[in-house]
C-alpha cells in the first residue's frame, strides 16, 4: 500500500454529512477525497429520500389546501393518475441540487466506487468495473448512510409491499395503503398519501406515533390525520404481512385485526451502510443496532477515524448529518466549530408540519422543576384564520424564571420555518419577551410567538405579584 | 445495397400508408386498469378469460408448464388462479392476450416467435433489475413488455415490402429493420392504448437510454433487460463482456457482482420463455 493516494481527508459518502464535512475540510485548504458508491452525489437524501418525497408531498398539500377550499368546484383525480405525474419537479430539483452540490465541492478528488477499509489509515475503492485502488489518509470521515430495514416478518416484494425506497415508483396510486411504522418517514407518508385520497392506515407498535415529540403535538397530529380520511392504530403488533395472491395485501395483527389494502409501506427503520465498508478492518464496534459508536466529537474508537450521519443513529436528520459533518472536520483540525449545537431544530414534513426545538414539556419539567408554558392555537392569530388552518399550535416553554426560553413545539403548516425564530432567539439567549416588545409582519403565523410570549409573561407576572404579596404578608 | 432499399421502401410505406393499429386486447386494457381499479378481483378476470378462448387455453398452458405447474393437473381457470395466484395470472393474461392480439402475422412465424421470446425476456429481466435496485417492478415489467409492441405491425408491411420487391431478408436482417423502423408505430400504439407514459418513454428512447427526457430509470432498465434478453436468446452480438462493459451499466450503478446476480437469473427466465411459447 505503498503506493496509496494521500490525502488529509477521506469522506466515505457523499449525502449530507459527507458534503459538508468537505466542504468544511476544502475551505480550511485540506486534500479532500469523496467516495461514493451511487452514480450521483448526493446520497440517499437526494435520489431517493428527503427530496423526492418532498416533492411528492408539495402536491399533496397543495391539493388538500384546493379541495379545502373549492367549494363550488367538483374536484377529482384523473381516472389511472400516475404517481410520477404528481412528482412532476423531482427531478428539476435534484439535477439543480446535484449541480449545487457539484460546487460546493469543487476540488475534491472524487472517486466512484465502493469503499471497503483496509486497516486504520487506508480505504480501498472498488469502482463500477471492478477496479481496486487505496487511499491512505491522515483523517478518515464515514458518512455512508443508512436504507430501510426490512424486518423478517413482512416480505417486502417492492410491488405490493413496498419499503420508502420502492414507494415512489409506483406507477398508479394504490386505493388503500397500510403504513407500518409510526417515526417520521410512516408518518410523512402516510400523510402525504391519506392527502391524495389514499385511504390510509398506520400500524403501530406504540400508544403514539412520533414518540420523541411533545404528545400535545402527536395528538394534533393523529386528529389531523384522521380528519383527512387515515386511520391510526396503536399498541398493535404485526403477526403477519403477506399478498394474498389474489388482490390485496393481508395484514394479520396480533390483537386479532386483519387489514386488507392494496399496497402497504414499511417504514419500520433504518440500518447503517456499514457492511461494504467493513469497519471491523479497523477494529471498530457497531452497536446492537449496527450503528457506528461514536463520542460526542463524533469520533471512533480510533481517534482520526470519525462518523457521522445515519451510521450513527439518531436524530438522523439530513439537517443534523450536515452539521456532524462540519464539526467532525473542525474537531479534527483543532478549530472551534461555533455556537452550541446541542438545539438543533427538528423538522418533519408531515402534513400538516411538525417542528420542534429543545426540551418538552416533560423534559422541562424534568430538568427545572418549575416551568411557564404559553400555546397559541393557530386559530387565534389572523394568518391561521385566513389560511383556514386547522389543528395549529405553538407551544412555547419558559424556564422558572419565566423568561428563559427552553422550547417550542409546533405543528401546523410554516411549522418547520417559524421554529428558526426559536432557535436563534435560543442561541442569542433572548428571553421570552422579545416576541412582545418587537414588531413582527402582521398578519402572519410568527404573530402565534408574540401570543404565547404574552401567556408566559401574564404568568409570570401572576406569580411575581403572589410572590410579592405572600413576601408582604410574611412581613 | 438491397437492405438500404428494402429500409427505404419499408420508411417511405409507414410514413404515408394508413396503418391499421392493433386494438388494445380487452383483457389487456382490464389489467392495465386494474392496478387501479379497487373492486377488481380474481373472478372479473377469470370471466373475461373464459370469453377469450385463445387466451383461456394460453393461460391454462402456461400453468401447467413445468415451471409452474405442481403434481395435479390444471383443468379449470379457478384451479389456475388458486394455484399461479392472481399477480401471476395477471401477467399471463397481460402477455398472452397481447400475444394474441398483435404478434400474428401469418407467414412471418419464426420473426414473430423470435420477437415475442425478446419481449417476455425483456419484461423478465426488467423486473429483476428493478428488484435488484429496490425500484418498483410493476412498472419495469410493463414497460419490458410492451416497448417494442409496434415491431409486428412493421413486420407486416415490411413482408409486403419484401414480397412487391421480391427480395428476401435473414432473420437478423428483419430484427435489425424491425428495430430501426419500430419507434413511430410503437408510439402510436402507446398513444392509442393508453399505456403508461413511462412505456412510451422507453418506446421513444430504444437503447439511447442517454436521450431519456423523463423516466431516466426505466429507460436504462429497459435497455440492460434488452441486453440481457439477447444474450439469453443467443444474439452472437451481445456477450457477457459487452453487457459488462456496456455503459448503462453505468448508469444503473450496477456492480461487477449485481451484473453476475443477473446472469444467474438466465436460466429461471429461460423456462418462463419456454412457458410462455
Amino acid at each position: 500500500m505503498s503506493d496509496a493516494l494521500q490525502f488529509d481527508f477521506i469522506i466515505v459518502g457523499s449525502g449530507p454529512g459527507g458534503q459538508e464535512a468537505a466542504t468544511q475540510a476544502l475551505r480550511c485548504g485540506k486534500s479532500v477525497a469523496l467516495i461514493e458508491k451511487e452514480r450521483d452525489i448526493g446520497g440517499h437524501c437526494l435520489h431517493h429520500g428527503t427530496i423526492p418525497s418532498k416533492t411528492l408531498r408539495e402536491t399533496a398539500s397543495n391539493l388538500a389546501r384546493f379541495t379545502k377550499h373549492a367549494t363550488g368546484f367538483d374536484f377529482a383525480f384523473k381516472e389511472n393518475v400516475q404517481v410520477e405525474s404528481l412528482m412532476s419537479r423531482k427531478d428539476a430539483v435534484r439535477h439543480a441540487h446535484v449541480k449545487a452540490i457539484a460546487k460546493h465541492i469543487h476540488g475534491v478528488s472524487y472517486f466512484r466506487g465502493k469503499g471497503r477499509i483496509v486497516d486504520p489509515y487506508h480505504v480501498e475503492i472498488t469502482d463500477i468495473k471492478g477496479n481496486k485502488q487505496v487511499l491512505k489518509g491522515k483523517f478518515i470521515i464515514i458518512a455512508t448512510g443508512s436504507r430501510p430495514r426490512s424486518p423478517d416478518n413482512v416480505p417486502v416484494d417492492h410491488e405490493h409491499i413496498l419499503d420508502s425506497d420502492s414507494i415512489l415508483s409506483m406507477i398508479y396510486l394504490p386505493s388503500s395503503l397500510v403504513v407500518f411504522g409510526a417515526g417520521v418517514i410512516a408518518c410523512e407518508y402516510a400523510t402525504i398519501f391519506a392527502s391524495l385520497g389514499v385511504q390510509v392506515t398506520l400500524v403501530d407498535s406504540g400508544d403514539r406515533p412520533l414518540k420523541f415529540l411533545d404528545p400535545e403535538l402527536t395528538d394534533r397530529f393523529v386528529k389531523s390525520f384522521e380528519e383527512s380520511g387515515g386511520t391510526y392504530l396503536g399498541n398493535e403488533q404485526i403477526d403477519k404481512v403477506e399478498w394474498d395472491d389474489v388482490a390485496h395485501v393481508v395484514t394479520k395483527l396480533k390483537s386479532g385485526k386483519i387489514i386488507l389494502s392494496q399496497k402497504a409501506l414499511v417504514a419500520l427503520g433504518r440500518v447503517s451502510n456499514v457492511e461494504i465498508l467493513q469497519p471491523q478492518n479497523a477494529g471498530l464496534t457497531l452497536d446492537k443496532r449496527s450503528l457506528l459508536v461514536v463520542n460526542k466529537d463524533y469520533q471512533t474508537l480510533h481517534p482520526h477515524i470519525y462518523a457521522v450521519g445515519d451510521v450513527i443513529g439518531f436524530p438522523a436528520l439530513a439537517s443534523t448529518s450536515m452539521e456532524q459533518g462540519r464539526r467532525a472536520v473542525c474537531h479534527a483540525l483543532g478549530i472551534h466549530p461555533g455556537s452550541m449545537f446541542e438545539n438543533v431544530p427538528m423538522g418533519i414534513y408531515t402534513i400538516p408540519e411538525i417542528s420542534a426545538i429543545g426540551l418538552t414539556e416533560q423534559e422541562a419539567l424534568a430538568k427545572a422543576g418549575k416551568i411557564y408554558i404559553g400555546k397559541t392555537d393557530f386559530r387565534e392569530v389572523a394568518r391561521g384564520e385566513i389560511s383556514d388552518i386547522e389543528n395549529g399550535l405553538l407551544k412555547l416553554i419558559a424556564g422558572p424564571d419565566g423568561r428563559e426560553i427552553l422550547g417550542a413545539h409546533i405543528i401546523g403548516e410554516g411549522a418547520t420555518e417559524l421554529i428558526h425564530l426559536t432557535q436563534m432567539a435560543i442561541l442569542a439567549k433572548l428571553p421570552i419577551d422579545v416576541f412582545i416588545e418587537n414588531v413582527m409582519n402582521f398578519p402572519t403565523l410568527a404573530e402565534a410567538y408574540r401570543l404565547a410570549a404574552l401567556s408566559i409573561r401574564d404568568q409570570r407576572e401572576a406569580d411575581e405579584r403572589a410572590a410579592a404579596e405572600a413576601a408582604k404578608s410574611t412581613e | 445495397m438491397s437492405l438500404d432499399k428494402i429500409l427505404a421502401e419499408l420508411e417511405k410505406r409507414l410514413a404515408t400508408q394508413k396503418i391499421e393499429l392493433p386494438l388494445l386486447p380487452e383483457v389487456a386494457g382490464k389489467v392495465m386498469s386494474m392496478t387501479s381499479d379497487p373492486n377488481a378481483d380474481a373472478s372479473h378476470l377469470s370471466a373475461l378469460i373464459h370469453r377469450d378462448q385463445a387466451l383461456a387455453t394460453n393461460v391454462l398452458k402456461i400453468a401447467n408448464s413445468s415451471m409452474y405447474g405442481g403434481n395435479v393437473r390444471i383443468v379449470s381457470l379457478q384451479q389456475a388462479v388458486s394455484r399461479l395466484g392472481m399477480k401471476l395470472i395477471r401477467e399471463i393474461s397481460l402477455a398472452a392476450s397481447v400475444q394474441n392480439s398483435v404478434y400474428r402475422v401469418p407467414g412471418q412465424e419464426a420473426t414473430i416467435k423470435a420477437l415475442w421470446e425478446a419481449s417476455v425476456a425483456s419484461s423478465a429481466f426488467s423486473r429483476e433489475i428493478a428488484r435488484l435496485r429496490r425500484k418498483n417492478v410493476e412498472s419495469a415489467y410493463v414497460c419490458g413488455l410492451l416497448c417494442g409492441i409496434g415491431k409486428p405491425v412493421v413486420l407486416k408491411i415490411l413482408a409486403a415490402v419484401l414480397k412487391d420487391l421480391k427480395l428476401t431478408l435473414s432473420l437478423e436482417e428483419v430484427i435489425a429493420a424491425l428495430d430501426r423502423t419500430h419507434i413511430p408505430i410503437s408510439l402510436r400504439i402507446a398513444e392509442e392504448w393508453k399505456l403508461p407514459q413511462q412505456v412510451a418513454e422507453t418506446i421513444r428512447c430504444g437503447d439511447d437510454f442517454t436521450s431519456a427526457k423523463a423516466f431516466e430509470d426505466e429507460v436504462q432498465t429497459i435497455c440492460l433487460a434488452r441486453q440481457y434478453a439477447s444474450f439469453l436468446l443467443s444474439d452472437p452480438q451481445v456477450t457477457k463482456e459487452s453487457i459488462v462493459a456496456h455503459p448503462v451499466t453505468e448508469a444503473l450503478n450496477l456492480y461487477p457482482e449485481d451484473l453476475e446476480e443477473l446472469f444467474a437469473r438466465c436460466e429461471t427466465i429461460q423456462q418462463l420463455i419456454a412457458a410462455a411459447r
